[in-house]
């Protein structure tokens, strides 16, 4: 079970922590109760400042995904993130499928890729 | 004279082995780290290869000049002292040597070009590297040397032997007190203090690890962290096992009723000595086959994002990086980890290294 980083990515490496961490979690590879790294292994080995992970981590504590406690680490509270309203839902899809529509793809290829994305995702899941 | 010669000799020899690792450093990771510098292939096969005769050379000649002089003077003079003077001031020299042409060969460094990294989310925690019964043999040998110490102190004569030759017979003694008897266990409990500390840390030692062959590379590399923990696991236990062994001697040649065990605690005494030095060399070569398979399998031994790489100094031998959390890294020339001097929590750890020759000098001028 890894993360990975790019430093090429135009996000900023939090975003990228916490929304590889919500992929492990949405793929049921992290399970609820499952603990995570300290802050400080997960930031040395990927060579970045402590706050980054501990923002990442907050971020994920504040979707309800993770719970941290003082000593006992960062540990997988839920499985599902906290409800959002369906017009928060959607602007995400939005704007991924904007992206894909703009790079000229056909509906039917849009679809599949949707279809192969969903499957890979919910493969671990149960 | 005989031991003088012994000494001597043995000093010559840890001097031949000096001159062997540092004339393997430079190259023990080609170009990604030629005098800890990433270069390309270019500069490796012209500039570098001419620099690095020249380095072997300079290297060869400090040596053998250093070795013959002291082996000499410690022989003529029975002065062995002279071979321990040219084995210190000769690695030195190299230490010296080595930095010189790492400083000239850094304008032709070239930083790596991965930008995805990856790390695993399973956290790695002392218990996973932890045996029972190392820790219960350290705990009880500890203990048992102090053990034999205050039973047998009353019964003590008033002069200690503190040295011993080769054959077990005591060539130098101290005044009966408590800190010359106790002193060597308790340099042995403050040796298992910083290991401890040590071990600790290397617990979250850093792990970057590449986007691709992820999965093989972490198992190599926490193959490569079990070594490591093995090795000082070793280093704990045979330690325990020497000050016990060295408690028993010092009682076995100071009362006759016990001189008849004097044979059976020598042997002990090499034989933990010898434990030490064949572990020692079993570890690292089992590290440096985890490392010959990752550079196999993905063409690095070691991964660390570019800007790490300018955080080396001293040819790739220290880590400068205040930016970095990292308390432990792997060594980018060598085998093993080392410290990250820039991140002032390591400052303490160094404080209490330091502490080891504080006590060697104490012991000098005070036992």
């Amino acid at each position: 079970m890894f993360i990975t980083i790019d430093e090429a990515d135009a996000r900023p490496i939090y975003v990228q922590v916490a929304e590889e961490i919500k992929a492990l979690i949405a793929r049921g590879e992290l399970a609820q109760g499952a603990q995570l790294p300290p802050v400080r292994q997960l930031a040395s080995d990927l060579g970045v400042n402590l706050n980054t992970v501990a923002t990442a981590y907050r971020e994920l504590q504040g979707e309800g995904l993770l719970s941290i406690r003082h000593g006992a680490g960062a540990v997988v509270a839920s499985r599902t993130a906290q409800a959002k309203s369906e017009e928060e839902l959607r602007k995400p899809l939005r704007v991924a499928l904007t992206g894909l529509v703009l790079a000229g793809l056909p509906r039917v290829e849009i679809m599949n890729l949707v279809q192969s994305e969903l499957r890979a995702l919910l493969k671990g899941a149960k | 004279m005989g031991d003088d010669r012994s000494a001597s000799i043995g000093l010559l020899v840890a001097e031949v082995l000096v001159l062997a690792v540092f004339a393997w450093l430079p190259v023990m990771r080609g170009e990604r780290a030629f005098f800890g510098v990433r270069v390309d292939a270019e500069t490796y096969r012209g500039e570098g290869r001419r620099a690095l005769r020249r380095y072997w050379q300079t290297l060869c000649g400090v040596f053998v000049a250093a070795g013959a002089l002291g082996y000499y003077a410690s022989i003529s003079l029975g002065r062995p002292v002279f071979s321990a003077l040219a084995t210190l001031g000769t690695t030195a020299a190299a230490f010296l040597i080595y930095g010189l042409y790492a400083r000239r060969m850094r304008p032709f460094a070239i930083l790596g070009r991965a930008t995805r990294f990856a790390s695993s989310v399973r956290a790695r925690r002392l218990a996973d590297f932890t045996l029972p019964w190392v820790e219960a043999c350290v705990v009880l040998f500890t203990l048992a040397t102090f053990g034999v110490l205050a039973h047998f102190y009353p019964r003590l004569p008033e002069m200690l032997p503190v040295h011993w030759n080769a054959a077990g017979e005591a060539d130098d003694w101290t005044r009966k007190a408590l800190p010359s008897v106790f002193f060597l266990p308790a340099v042995g409990v403050y040796l298992q203090v910083l290991f401890f500390v040590l071990k600790r840390d290397l617990v979250q030692a850093k792990m970057t690890l590449p986007a691709t062959n992820t999965e093989e590379y972490l198992r190599g590399k926490e193959r490569f962290l079990m070594a490591n923990m093995r090795l000082i696991d070793l280093v704990r236990a045979v330690m325990a096992a020497l000050m016990f062994a060295i408690a028993w001697l010092s009682v076995c040649t100071s009362l006759p009723e016990f001189k008849r065990y004097l044979p059976a605690v020598m042997a002990a005494v090499l034989s933990t000595a010898g434990v030490m030095l064949v572990g020692m060399g079993y570890f690292l070569w089992r590290m440096a086959a985890v490392n010959r398979a990752l550079d196999e399998l993905t063409g690095e031994e070691y991964v660390q994002r570019a800007d790490e790489e300018e955080h080396w100094r001293h040819g790739g031998l220290t880590y400068y990086n205040p930016e970095d959390p990292a308390l432990v890294v792997e060594k980018l020339t060598g085998l093993g980890y080392t410290l990250n001097i820039g991140n002032p929590a390591v400052w303490y750890r160094l404080a209490l290294m330091l502490g080891i020759p504080l006590f060697v000098f104490w012991a000098l001028f005070n036992l």
